[in-house]
């Protein structure tokens, strides 16, 4: 009898600390290989009597896939383990059992994934064969390998692949593409899937898989020769960054992240970035601006991939709470967040956290400056989240140990010293960020808001009323221009001096800044309150008005009930037309 | 699942070593009661893209969850 997976508790408790040990990642990627096989295994079970036509069975196409595995292991094992292949397998399970609403194309081709495997596994194993696969759009793309430009005028067609003595040539409807000789090379007709290498971490640099960004499918976007160059920079420079002053972590993104997918770039300050639960060591990003950005930002991806799979293993929450409902506040997202995301979240910034710590050890000048505010910054978050989801969520057991392990790894950290103008900075992002969640999402009760409206109108005491705001997700991202500009404050000191003199450039270069950001930032509240009640008296709704109004003045109310203040003066302003001062009626409202 | 002292196991088959030929004809209980947890998993599943950007996508489940 086969056996199974075991989760040492010591792995889970490093985990809970943030901790990087490359063993961990070890034992998860090879649970993960086991549920990929699972997957397939449970796929071909419910595809045997598939009509495939113009493809082989799917049986035809794992006894090829199998063939190429007794022939040369070594070299189907990428195949295997490819970061896509759960992803596509889970989707068409879904779709086999009538579960998937959004089907991408006729079955055969879905299913017809298989077939690229097995297609891919023996052209690495160096098989002599024949076989279908499909076409999307005039191209087959082979995993592991590359894509062969077959043209076809046809959303979905197929293409013949023969493989003979090391030679192999595609045959598709309108053209054929021979797959050079080393297949990770460009060739005619033939995108190789490019590989970044380093002194111990080679990684796929996927810019053609059309599932590669994990909806799909999408086209592929190739990057010109000298992006690729740059993104290879890249990858060497965070290398020797984290192979020299973070080795386990060094380690553990060499075992766990095996492809990286390239995005376009949206901010300057952290790049755009996205994994999921059923791909394992695959990343989506835009590139970092510098070495720390683009190991952070790994980090945190790979702490999303290894608890992906550590979720199929166990269960942290209690399967029987309520995991799905988005209510929960999460200090690095706008939205509000079920308590399955934000378990997720807490994971990954556990583990930004512990690295930004560790670059406070070994940075100097702006740069240890950025990290300790990093760490200041994660660390309130986490601390926030562990409490809230110990208290607002229904952890299992093994939850609760789990962030109890958290909790005393914060307790730890929070002993740590650090200049008191960046945990001051730190703290007014957080609070930044909790305010304008708070305005966004949640709403005082009409009764409430209009009995004080009705209240202030005839000039009469505030009356004593019971206050508890209803949660209304909504849509829409906030403004994080304060944060941007904290950053240029601690990043880029002489910037933030040309910004204080010429403040139209700060508002060019970083969309949404107001001449009170910079003054808040810069220490003058006086003169940052002011501004700011002017932008609400212009125009009452922007949320980074208020919320940079309660962090100009520090006045309980603003801090304690943002939204009953900015609901009021809006309710008064529609009721009177009078435009009130915002900060009298918080001191009203007190 | 179940917690010793040092370690919890779990009831997902440990495939290491098992080849596709073997995989595709096995049907060892342990197996088969894997496959039948990790689609009835893959069915509920709720969380897909995790992205930084605020966007989190779900997978498309018919019934809205």
């Amino acid at each position: 009898m086969l056996g199974t997976h075991e989760v040492s508790l010591g792995y889970l408790d490093a985990l809970a600390r943030g901790r990087s040990d490359p063993a961990i990642v070890s034992m998860l990627r090879q649970a993960n290989r086991s549920k990929q096989l699972i997957l397939l295994r449970a796929v071909l079970d419910h595809a045997r009597d598939t009509v495939m036509s113009p493809l082989p069975a799917v049986e035809d196409a794992w006894g090829l896939f199998a063939s190429a595995q007794r022939q040369d292991r070594a070299a189907v094992e990428p195949v295997i383990t490819h970061p896509l292949n759960a992803l596509w397998a889970a989707r068409i399970l879904r779709r086999l059992r009538g579960r998937e609403a959004d089907a991408s194309g006729p079955l055969w081709a879905d299913l017809g994934y298989v077939h690229q495997l097995a297609t891919a596994a023996a052209i690495r194993a160096g098989q002599d064969f024949r076989f279908r696969v499909p076409v999307w759009r005039g191209a087959v793309v082979l995993p592991t390998l590359g894509r062969a430009d077959v043209r076809s005028r046809r959303e979905w067609d197929f293409a013949e692949v023969h493989a003979e003595h090391g030679n192999v040539l595609i045959r598709g409807p309108a053209g054929s593409v021979r797959v050079p000789e080393d297949p990770a090379t460009d060739g005619d007709g033939w995108w190789a899937l490019r590989v970044l290498r380093t002194h111990g971490w080679d990684l796929w640099l996927d810019d053609l898989d059309p599932f590669r960004e994990f909806d799909g499918p999408i086209p592929p976007r190739r990057e010109p020769p000298q992006e690729v160059e740059l993104w290879a920079d890249g990858v060497r420079r965070t290398w020797r960054l984290l192979a020299d002053q973070h080795p386990a972590t060094a380690a553990e993104v060499a075992a766990g992240v095996s492809t990286l997918v390239p995005r376009i770039s949206t901010d300057r300050f952290t790049p755009s970035s996205a994994s999921h639960t059923d791909a394992f060591g695959a990343v989506v990003m835009s590139r970092p601006a510098d070495p720390t950005t683009f190991a952070a930002t790994l980090v945190h991806e790979l702490q999303h991939s290894k608890f992906g799979i550590l979720l199929t293993l166990i269960d942290l929450l209690d399967p029987a709470g309520d995991h799905d409902t988005p209510r929960l506040y999460a200090p690095w997202r706008d939205d509000s967040r079920p308590a399955d995301g934000l378990l997720h979240g807490l994971v990954s910034f556990l583990g930004v956290t512990a690295f930004y710590r560790e670059r406070c050890a070994v940075a100097h000048g702006a740069a240890a400056r950025v990290a300790r505010f990093e760490f200041s910054y994660r660390r309130e978050q986490v601390t926030r989240v562990t409490e809230t989801l110990l208290s607002e969520a229904t952890p299992s057991a093994l939850g609760r140990r789990f962030l109890a392990a958290a909790r005393a790894q914060l307790v730890e950290w929070a002993a740590d010293p650090l200049p008191e103008d960046v945990r001051r900075a730190a703290r007014r992002a957080n609070a930044d960020h909790y305010l304008s969640w708070r305005l966004r999402h949640l709403h005082p009760p009409d009764a409430v808001v209009d009995e004080l409206a009705q209240a202030w109108s005839r000039h009469h005491r505030k009356p004593v009323v019971r206050v508890k705001p209803e949660l209304r997700p909504s849509a829409g991202s906030a403004i994080h221009a304060r944060l941007a500009l904290t950053r240029t404050w601690l990043a880029d000191p002489d910037l933030f001096e040309v910004y204080r003199a010429e403040p139209e450039l700060a508002m060019a270069e970083i969309p949404g800044t107001t001449a009170a950001d910079l003054a808040l930032l810069d220490g003058d509240t006086d003169t940052a309150a002011e501004l700011y009640q002017q932008q609400i008296l212009a125009m009452p709704d922007p949320t980074t008005s208020w919320v940079g109004l309660a962090l100009a003045t520090e006045d309980a109310v603003l801090l304690d009930r943002p939204e009953l203040v900015s609901a009021l003066h809006r309710e008064i302003r529609a009721r009177s037309g009078l435009v009130t001062s915002p900060a009298r009626l918080a001191r009203w409202l007190a | 699942m179940r917690t010793t002292r040092a370690e919890v196991t779990t009831s997902m088959v440990d495939l290491t070593g098992l080849s596709l030929d073997e995989l595709r004809s096995s049907d060892d209980p342990v197996l088969l009661r894997s496959l039948s947890s990790i689609v009835g998993r893959t069915e509920r599943s709720r969380i897909g893209v995790l992205d930084n950007e605020g966007k989190l996508r779900r997978c498309q489940v018919p019934d809205g969850r």
